[in-house]
């Protein structure tokens, strides 16, 4: 704190012209020897010259390192230890070097120091620029911005004199179009409408018999009925949940650096497709993806619903090996967050990890206010099959009732605490105690008696087989009031933790032993009578709690006092942070009542006899009513900011919050215990927060028109597209906001809308607004993989309808294998989906990367897709079984071809096309007419319809 | 296993007419890619003049050990069992830095070729071409796990999905054959991330490497999927023709411009059934050449078939290719036998390939690069074993427009941290594309409301190393 009168009389004299004697000397100093050392070694990131500010920091001004970079102020004028300057020169921290490429040498460090040592003289004045400076986010003006102000009444534009418009949504267009001087085109020929119709809303083709009900009754009461039987239809669960899917990153395998299989996923993917079949609200169904796990609930079943609906928040990818646990967490939440910004909001929050949005209005501590949340919400845990390196996910037991709920539950909090014994054995006896940061299990660290440093004579014992570890030591009545044995610490996390000391007791045992406990606030000391039972377990007895401090003073010493003569015995001393005692607890009490109260016999397992125990849980887990869920961690709380997003740079502790820019009001209260996502959830779903709406009718739209009204779907932000019908976007966000968040009713009112039900082919259209940016006509579109896969199989009559469920676990513990599909006939939407190894016939049609939100597929055309038509045994398989059905269905001979057009492309063939068809089908039987010759031949006519583009795109 | 990704360019977003459609084909969509983006910055081609105009890349899953082949400690050496005299790196086996015992190289390094490098006896053959090596001996990466470092490697991201490099290459260069995709990659890792090593991201799928064999594997006959028709090749001529008559009725009717685009590419297709196969097969191969690269002897059979793949479909035009060992070099433990029998499997394959290439005059605009996810610590683990070591290894370049014959940067005494020249992944990534012409901080694709660089916001070209 000295600091600031020497900057300020720095700063005095350097501004005044009568420079004393010492400070000429100073100056002279700078430039003569610090200069040339910031010069060669860090103007080259640092400096105007160079135009780079690498970190936020300029090296080449004293203003420069007054306000410093991203880390804060890097020279503290007289103070070398606590310049931050000082610290990345050293190369102390790994994380933090500079310069980067090659240390400085020992006389320029020392030069650095010595500068800093008589306050940092530095006669460079230039000040920085405006522009140069850090600059506020203005969250007034931001939230008057098109995406985040909230919903006012739009007038619906008044319809012109052409008696054009139908609906609202085309009395929007028509004025778009009008204000262009353009005009729509014609309404669509009754079959293409027909199939865009039957594909938008099933993702199935229509069959022959409704396409030619269809053209009996070109009512428009008709086309309404047939919208409202669509809608109806589970397939168009399947089709929408789909589109929800790609936006939730749906997968059944984790991706990341292990393909794990996520047994449990398709339970949300189940719950989507009915979730929009039920037309629930949309409000509803985002609640319970952000926080189903822990809204209330009337049932079981409720319970269960939400439960799982927020699989979505662990359903990401993950680096489950990744060492550093703390950054694995942070990663995750990050995953999560940038998730939830981009799904819901439509905004790129994950942007702002490591400095404030360069284009949104979302700062580095909104980032963090919201990390803070899912920073605080289980996901990652623990390890995986008894490897350290290896975390697992976290699944919870959903609600049966009864007996088989409590056995479920008590199974899976055993499976828990027996994951975390092996774990902390086998890490123990790996290590011999010499436990680092990072590498340990995420609940209570334990030291072995090995890792002790002893004074006086001790002696192994395995005597007793209640122990941790492979034995305990004991003084053998021997070295009275001298012996101790000293475990010290090295804690991975700041934070209370309850100490607890291991021994075996009987009646022959010291009923005086001295513990003292080295904390953070002093030495505390107590006695131990170790004739009496351990509380914890019958192994552990509890010692007290006491805050440590990572990386501080940790020690704990078991010392003989003298003057009794029983044995004096040390096993091991554990540290368990003070939120995971509430759930050990549990899990001891839980299986000491199945064991009749005895001691817990999993401290009496070997490791291998856990290891089969772990196994034979896991397995029956599989087949175990459980859901992928998150849970609310006891240590939820605030979170550090990262400074440049690196986990081990600590910024200042920021508040959780939502995101400002949509939420002007304070901070929400939180519990302690609470993540603060049932409150992010309440939020995001309230009226205020517009940009839900928005986002949400935008996808719809898009799905129906081929383009959003806001292009860039997943990005309503300053780089995203605008909105081209702004007024539109928001008449569609408040109807449907009015509706309660009525998908299908929204997707009801735009299917029965004129625009919709437009030609895409208009050739005035094409030439006057090329990118059909007014929507006068509609956007052609090839069919989805998942339509391609599914309507073959559908009009092949191969296409089993029912749900699929855990289509995934028959692959086993990684989703690494080829996934064929050759054999499967459900939809394709319950097909598993391994991250890491896509089916490649889905991959190659622009499948979903479920690596990442995608609101907007890609829709590419490359060879391998025409590879794929044209050799894939699939195509060839169903084409033949097509053949064989037109060959059956027709009573005339000759009838074939015109059967296949009507059943494949919904239409009759022209006399030319029939001529083409049945010259290519005498020509591939060799102008046999044998019926298994001609099967064959028209197989080929059918693959070939099934490879058009006609086929393939819709018009 | 293999995604078929687009073998090609991507038709989407094209111009409407015909002509448009056939000129913009002429010139390949990569290079549209780049010159959209080039245009903005009133430049039509290149960033600069390439000096290498392929890159072979050859992986060595599982991280080679760099103090028992190209980075030579005399200071390990002479201290073998003793203490290492600072803190090891975080995040490491315990078990291994509990103790931090160094241990020497169990081999013996000697001085080749006029430059004198150093090379251990692992290495042999590529010792006798150590005058066209380039070897980074600081390299850095970031991942003390395999996961993360494997992914930091492909994508420079070692924990967020990324556009790998040769999809980055892709996208920036397209492809010069346009009946063969511009990334391909051999073999590549199934673990490890998988197919995110060779993805493409959030770039166009077109960009994602096609591949062939698996895992460090290649099948006699391998070969892309779905490029063996189905039905004979007369009924295949015969059905594509009427296809193709479909498809035209239907674009003159429609004129939608992906119909067009799938006419194209199936008679693409059509064409890509003959000419990959022929690149694929090595049949014709002179014998002299096989034996160069070790095929037909067991040890170094697999890894030579690769390589001279690799060589192929370089001449073909392929513009990024990978070549990738299956996880063989983790040795935790068993380091003598284990680094002794990859070495082998690998050594004259690779030799085989820098002489071919420079036999062929192909070397100087082929940059060869040599390297694992990470190195391996100078301490031991177990009796036998070294850890995983980010923090200072090697990776070596050949041809392209590097110097040959020359080592960089340096790690300390023991080969543990690299503290002289650093090379970072990301700076490593910066140089091969400045290599091939683009330079890393202007090669970016917008996603998401973010332009994205294949370097992030890291990265600094590593002009020591050009010739």
């Amino acid at each position: 704190m000295s600091a600031f009168p020497r900057i300020a009389a720095t700063s005095f004299v350097s501004c005044s012209l009568l420079l004393s004697a010492a400070a000429t000397e100073d100056f002279a100093f700078f430039e003569k020897e610090v200069r040339p050392v910031l010069v060669s070694h860090c103007y080259e990131c640092h400096s105007e010259e160079a135009g780079k500010q690498k970190g936020g920091l300029w090296l080449d001004r004293r203003e420069g390192w007054e306000q410093g970079g991203d880390s804060g102020p890097s020279v503290i004028p007289g103070d070398v230890e606590g310049s931050l300057l000082i610290e990345t020169v050293r190369y102390l921290e790994p994380s933090l070097q500079m310069p980067p490429k090659t240390r400085l040498s020992k006389e320029e460090i020392e030069v650095l120091e010595k500068w800093i040592a008589i306050g940092a003289p530095d006669p460079r004045d230039s000040r920085l620029a405006g522009a140069l400076r850090k600059e506020a986010i203005d969250y007034d003006a931001a939230r008057r911005e098109w995406a985040y102000r909230p919903l006012e009444p739009v007038e619906v534009p008044a319809s012109g004199d052409s008696h054009w418009a139908r609906t609202a949504v085309d009395s929007f267009i028509e004025a778009g179009l009008d204000s262009m001087g353009l005009r729509p085109a014609p309404d669509a020929p009754k079959t293409s409408l027909l199939r865009r119709l039957h594909f938008d809303l099933t993702g199935l083709p229509p069959t022959r018999r409704e396409v030619e009900q269809f053209r009996k009754d070109q009512s428009p009461e008709a086309f309404v009925a047939i919208v409202d039987e669509l809608l109806s239809r589970p397939a168009f669960g399947e089709k929408w949940g789909r589109h929800w899917l790609d936006v939730a990153r749906y997968a059944d395998s984790n991706g990341g650096d292990r393909n794990y299989t996520f047994y449990q996923a398709w339970r949300y993917r189940n719950w989507v497709i009915d979730a929009i079949n039920h037309d629930e609200s949309y409000y509803d169904f985002v609640k319970a993806q952000l926080a189903g796990d822990l809204l209330p609930a009337d049932s079981n079943e409720e319970k269960a619903r939400g439960l799982i609906a927020s699989t979505f928040l662990t359903l990401g990818p993950k680096m489950l090996t990744e060492r550093d646990k703390e950054k694995l967490r942070l990663d995750t939440a990050d995953e999560q967050l940038d998730t939830v910004g981009r799904a819901f909001l439509g905004l790129t929050i994950g942007c702002a990890r490591c400095h404030d949005h360069k284009f949104d209005p979302v700062s580095q501590e909104d980032y963090y206010a919201m990390a803070g949340i899912f920073r605080s919400t289980g996901v990652v845990t623990g390890t995986r099959n008894g490897c350290v390196n290896v975390a697992s996910w976290i699944e919870r037991p959903l609600p049966v009732g009864g007996e088989i709920e409590a056995e479920t539950t008590r199974k899976i909090e055993r499976l828990e605490l027996a994951m975390r014994l092996t774990v902390e054995k086998q890490f123990e006896n790996k290590t011999g105690g010499g436990t680092k940061e990072n590498e340990l299990p995420f609940s209570g660290v334990i030291y072995d008696d090995t890792d002790a440093e002893r004074i006086g004579e001790w002696t192994e014992s395995k005597f007793s087989p209640n122990r941790f570890g492979p034995g305990y030591i004991h003084d053998d009545k021997k070295g009275k009031g001298t012996n101790k044995a000293i475990f010290r610490g090295n804690l991975p996390v700041s934070g209370e933790y309850e100490v607890r000391v291991a021994y075996n007791a009987q009646a022959n045992r010291s009923g005086k032993v001295a513990v003292s406990i080295v904390a953070r606030d002093g030495q505390y000391e107590l006695i131990l009578n170790e004739t009496m039972a351990p509380s914890v377990g019958g192994l552990f007895e509890p010692v007290g709690r006491y805050y440590f401090e990572k990386g501080g003073d940790c020690e704990v010493t078991i010392a003989s006092l003298g003057g009794d003569q029983g044995y004096l015995i040390v096993d091991a001393v554990q540290f368990i942070a003070v939120p995971d005692i509430d759930r050990e607890a549990e899990a001891l009490a839980a299986v000491a009542a199945e064991e009749g109260g005895a001691l817990d016999p999993l401290f009496r397992m070997s490791e291998k006899e856990l290891k089969r125990e772990l196994s034979s849980l896991i397995k029956g887990l599989k087949d175990r009513p459980v859901a992928m869920a998150p849970r609310d961690d006891e240590a939820s709380g605030d979170i550090h900011l990262r400074v440049r997003g690196e986990v081990s740079q600590l910024g200042p502790e920021i508040p959780r919050n939502f995101l400002k820019v949509l939420h002007a009001a304070a901070p929400p209260v939180l519990e302690e215990g609470e993540s603060g996502r049932l409150q992010l959830a309440e939020w995001i779903v309230s009226e205020d927060n517009a940009l839900l709406d928005r986002v949400m009718v935008n996808r719809i739209w898009h799905h129906l028109f081929g383009r959003g009204i806001v292009e860039s779907v997943d990005n309503f932000g300053r780089l995203g597209s605008g909105p081209s019908h702004p007024e539109l976007l928001d008449y569609l966000a408040a109807s449907f906001r009015e509706s309660g968040g009525s998908i299908k009713r929204l997707v009801r009112e735009l299917v029965l809308s004129r625009c919709y039900q437009l030609s895409s082919d208009c050739e005035a259209g094409r030439l006057a607004d090329p990118a059909n940016k007014w929507f006068g006509r509609q956007n052609h579109r090839r069919l989805t993989a998942e339509e391609i896969r599914d309507g073959v199989l559908y009009l092949s009559g191969r296409l089993d309808a029912d749900p699929g469920h855990d289509t995934a676990n028959q692959f086993g513990d990684d989703l690494d294998k080829p996934i064929s599909f050759a054999k499967e006939r459900k939809r394709t939407v319950y097909l598993p989906v391994a991250r890491n190894n896509p089916i490649p016939e889905l991959a190659v049609f622009d499948a979903a990367n479920p690596d990442m939100v995608s609101g907007k597929r890609a829709q590419t055309t490359v060879p391998t897709q025409a590879l794929y038509l044209l050799n894939s045994e699939f195509m060839h398989k169903h084409a033949a079984v097509l053949a064989k059905l037109a060959m059956e269905e027709s009573t005339v001979v000759g009838d074939e071809i015109d059967w296949l057009y009507q059943t494949l492309l919904s239409r009759a063939p022209d006399p030319l096309e029939s001529q083409a068809a049945l010259g290519l089908v005498s020509e591939l039987s060799s102008g046999s007419e044998d019926d298994a010759a001609v099967e064959a031949a028209l197989g080929h006519l059918a693959h070939l319809m099934l490879a058009s583009t006609e086929y393939l795109y819709l018009d | 296993m293999n995604p078929l990704n687009n073998l090609h360019q991507s038709v989407e977003a094209l111009p409407l007419t015909r002509r448009h459609l056939l000129k913009s084909t002429a010139c390949g969509f990569g290079s549209m890619a780049l010159s959209g983006l080039a245009n903005a910055e009133g430049n039509l081609s290149f960033h600069h003049p390439p000096r290498a105009k392929r890159v072979i890349f050859l992986f060595m899953h599982g991280g080679p050990s760099h103090v028992d082949t190209f980075d030579y400690k005399p200071e390990l050496q002479k201290r073998d069992g003793q203490q290492l005299p600072f803190s090891p790196a975080k995040n490491l086996d315990p078990s291994a830095t509990k103790q931090a015992k160094l241990m020497g190289s169990p081999w013996e390094f000697k001085q080749h070729g006029q430059s004198g490098l150093r090379v251990s006896e692992l290495f042999p053959e590529v010792a006798k071409m150590s005058d066209d090596l380039c070897v980074i001996r600081s390299m850095q990466s970031k991942g003390q796990s395999h996961g993360q470092a494997v992914c930091m490697l492909h994508t420079g991201s070692d924990n967020f999905v990324r556009p790998s490099v040769g999809s980055w290459v892709s996208y920036g260069l397209g492809t010069e054959n346009h009946d063969l995709p511009g990334f391909v990659s051999i073999s590549p890792p199934a673990t490890h991330g998988g197919p995110r090593n060779y993805g493409p991201a959030f770039l166009p799928a077109v960009h994602q490497a096609t591949t062939i064999g698996s895992n460090g594997k290649l099948e006699e006959g391998a070969n892309f999927d779905f490029l063996s028709p189905v039905s004979a090749r007369e009924v295949q001529a015969k059905k594509l023709e009427f296809l193709q008559q479909m498809n035209r009725r239907h674009f003159e009717k429609t004129q939608f411009a992906p119909v067009e685009g799938m006419i194209q590419s199936m008679e693409m297709a059509y064409r890509m059934q003959t000419s990959a196969p022929d690149v694929i097969d090595t049949a014709n191969e002179p014998d002299h050449i096989k034996e160069l690269y070790g095929i037909g002897t067991e040890a170094t059979d697999t890894f030579g078939r690769q390589c001279l793949l690799a060589r192929r479909f370089a001449e073909s035009g392929v513009r990024y290719l990978q070549v990738s060992t299956p996880n063989v070099w983790d040795q935790h433990g068993n380091l003598v036998k284990g680094h002794e029998r990859n070495s082998r499997a690998v050594d004259k394959p690779v030799a085989g390939l820098l002489a071919d290439l420079k036999q062929r005059g192909m070397l100087e605009d082929t940059l060869v690069v040599w390297g694992g996810e990470f190195g391996r610590t100078p301490i031991v683990q177990g009796s036998n074993g070294r850890d995983h070591n980010p923090q200072g290894f090697t990776m070596w370049m050949a041809g392209g427009g590097v110097k040959g014959g020359y080592a960089h940067g340096e790690t300390d005494e023991f080969g543990y941290y690299a503290v002289k020249d650093k090379v970072h992944m990301h700076d490593l990534h910066a140089t091969i594309l400045h290599l091939m012409g683009m330079n890393h901080e202007r090669l970016t694709y917008r996603y998401a409301g973010r332009d994205f660089r294949l370097t992030d916001v890291y990265g600094e070209v590593v002009k020591g190393l050009f010739a």
